[in-house]
């Protein structure tokens, strides 16, 4: 599904990723991990097409993305939540989400403007769709307001909502649960967990919370300094040592 | 009364009100009620571009210019039926918005201000540079108009046709609000990373607020021609296209709503400020400061506040 080969990326004189190697398989829930800093959103970053890399090969499939304009790799399938809630204006819930399904909202620019019946069909549509992930995010009761005006934890469901909204192949998902209460997280995740597995989504989960981490990866990808440190099932990963000393070291010990 | 059902009287007031207007007001107030229609038009236009879409614009007068003189030459020198002269002179003025969008889809900010200004000050050249065809800065005067024999005054024709096009630019803006174009709208404008990331075109989307806010400074124009029965290129200037940016920010950004409040209310300003003619600039000037600082979601927000309040 998602092939990555000697992915580099520098900001001025900094590596911000290294000779990344990395290879999803479709379907699969992979796991990123790893210290303020490591590179993790950037490489989210370098697949959604938001920054280029300086070296190095993306592939979707058989498709080479690294050059290519994030609304195009959207448009192969590629979704995504954000670190930092981003939110259109003054929109409703309900429109925030519709925003996120825009490239399957098909009508033509005149039967939009004109609000004719074959525009109107493709927008109730689209609108059915959303109330379901409404629905399924437990969001219904604020389908109509200002998404702006709710407090963090529920806009991270919109968001999370919203990254479904346009059926992606690939969804990457940035610290989908910080603001989360605990229990919100682990049910948050445990839905997009579901829906992954019925759709047959392959996810790239950046997430701190180590026990939200377990319940849903199945692999897990250590970075540390933009590079991969280790890689393997959450159980290795826990044990292996590079790791517990980069990132997971006090965590683990606690537990 | 529940809201909607308030809503609804209201509408049918002005409705009706709107439509036995021109037979009830003096030559006078029918022109003042025109020249907020077509405010209201250019208005709307313009605040889907930056309110929405967030793109400044200092040329929506240029936009204006080719409606009128689009409407004006067809209508005069090869008799073309009003209506459809105002067609092409949309059509036309969509043009010259596809022309400075398409090159704007990479600006933004003080650079997209700076490039629309160039082109308002390549229009003023052009207009003045070919006065055989533009009468140059003497301006032109609209001869009898085409109305394919319809059996009713002209001002009668005018007047429905403007209320018929600000009615028709009022529906369009609420569906574009109230659809994917007006989403991506609010999107590109918020956070364009994040639109794009989730598959909007932001480059085409900027461009497609070009042209339709165009099409919309080109029919506000030919209707100018029509209820004015002159061009006079000075209301094509800098000026006039920092007139429009304070209908908007007035009423309200990224509102229909603030569209209409706002060039209705700066339409009836000068008027209301008749009583103190000496000092109505500076009068104008003050409440577009005092506005500016204690209504900074324009008119609209007025609106808001009061509601929560109550």
């Amino acid at each position: 599904m998602l092939a990555i080969e000697k992915l580099s990326v520098q900001f001025g004189g900094i590596h911000a990723l290294r000779d990344i190697n990395l290879r999803v398989a479709a379907g699969e829930v992979r796991g990123l991990i790893g210290p303020n800093g490591a590179g993790k959103t950037t490489l989210i970053n370098c697949i959604s097409g938001a920054v280029a890399p300086s070296s190095g090969a993306i592939r979707l499939g058989e498709v080479a993305v690294e050059r290519l304009q994030p609304h195009v790799i959207s448009g192969l399938g590629v979704s995504r939540s954000f670190q930092h809630v981003q939110l259109f204006g003054e929109r409703s819930v309900r429109d925030t989400v519709l925003a996120g399904m825009h490239r399957h909202i098909q009508s033509g620019l005149f039967a939009a403007l004109l609000g004719l019946p074959s525009a109107r069909g493709v927008e109730r549509a689209a609108r059915a769709r959303s109330d379901e992930l409404l629905e399924i995010f437990s969001l219904t009761a604020h389908a109509d307001e200002t998404a702006s005006a709710l407090p963090y934890g529920l806009l991270k469901r919109v968001d999370l909502a919203r990254s479904l909204a346009a059926q992606p192949k690939l969804l990457l998902l940035d610290e989908p649960t910080s603001g989360m209460s605990e229990d919100e997280a682990l049910k948050s995740i445990a839905l997009v967990r579901d829906i992954a597995k019925k759709n047959a989504i392959t996810l790239l989960v950046i997430e701190h919370n180590m026990r939200v981490m377990m319940k849903i990866a199945e692999r897990i990808t250590v970075l540390h300094l933009g590079q991969v440190i280790a890689e393997g099932s959450p159980s290795r990963v826990q044990q292996d040592p590079r790791a517990i000393e980069a990132y997971l070291g006090e965590e683990v010990s606690d537990a | 009364m529940t809201r909607s059902a308030t809503k609804t009287v209201g509408f049918l007031f002005t409705g009706v009100a709107l439509m036995v207007a021109p037979f009830i007001l003096g030559a006078y107030h029918s022109y003042l009620l025109g020249l907020a229609f077509i405010n209201i038009i250019l208005a709307l236009g313009l605040n889907l571009l930056t309110g929405n879409s967030g793109q400044i614009s200092l040329c929506h007068s240029s936009f204006m210019a080719i409606g009128s003189y689009t409407f004006m030459l067809l209508s005069n020198l090869f008799g073309w039926p009003a209506p459809l002269a105002v067609v092409a002179a949309v059509v036309l003025s969509s043009l010259g918005g596809f022309m400075v969008g398409y090159p704007a889809r990479r600006l933004s900010g003080i650079y997209l201000a700076l490039a629309t200004l160039a082109f308002l000050a390549l229009t003023q050249v052009i207009i003045e540079e070919f006065p055989d065809l533009t009468g140059g800065i003497r301006g032109l005067k609209l001869e009898p108009m085409n109305w394919m024999g319809l059996p009713f005054e002209t001002k009668y024709l005018i007047y429905f046709s403007l209320l018929a096009s600000t009615a028709f630019s009022i529906y369009i803006a609420l569906q574009i609000m109230d659809n994917r174009l007006g989403r991506a709208f609010d999107a590109i404008r918020t956070s364009p990373q994040a639109a794009q990331a989730l598959g909007i075109p932001v480059a085409s989307i900027k461009l497609t607020a070009f042209v339709i806010s165009a099409a919309y400074a080109g029919l506000a124009g030919a209707m100018l021609s029509m209820v004015v029965g002159f061009i006079d290129p000075v209301e094509f200037g800098v000026s006039a296209a920092l007139r429009h940016i304070t209908f908007i920010v007035i009423g309200g950004m990224g509102s229909v709503a603030g569209s209409i409040a706002g060039a209705v209310a700066l339409t009836g300003l000068p008027e209301a400020l008749r009583p103190v003619k000496e000092y109505s600039d500076l009068v104008y000037a003050a409440l577009l400061l005092l506005s500016l600082l204690f209504m900074p979601n324009g008119l609209v927000g007025l609106v808001t506040i009061f509601r929560q309040g109550k």
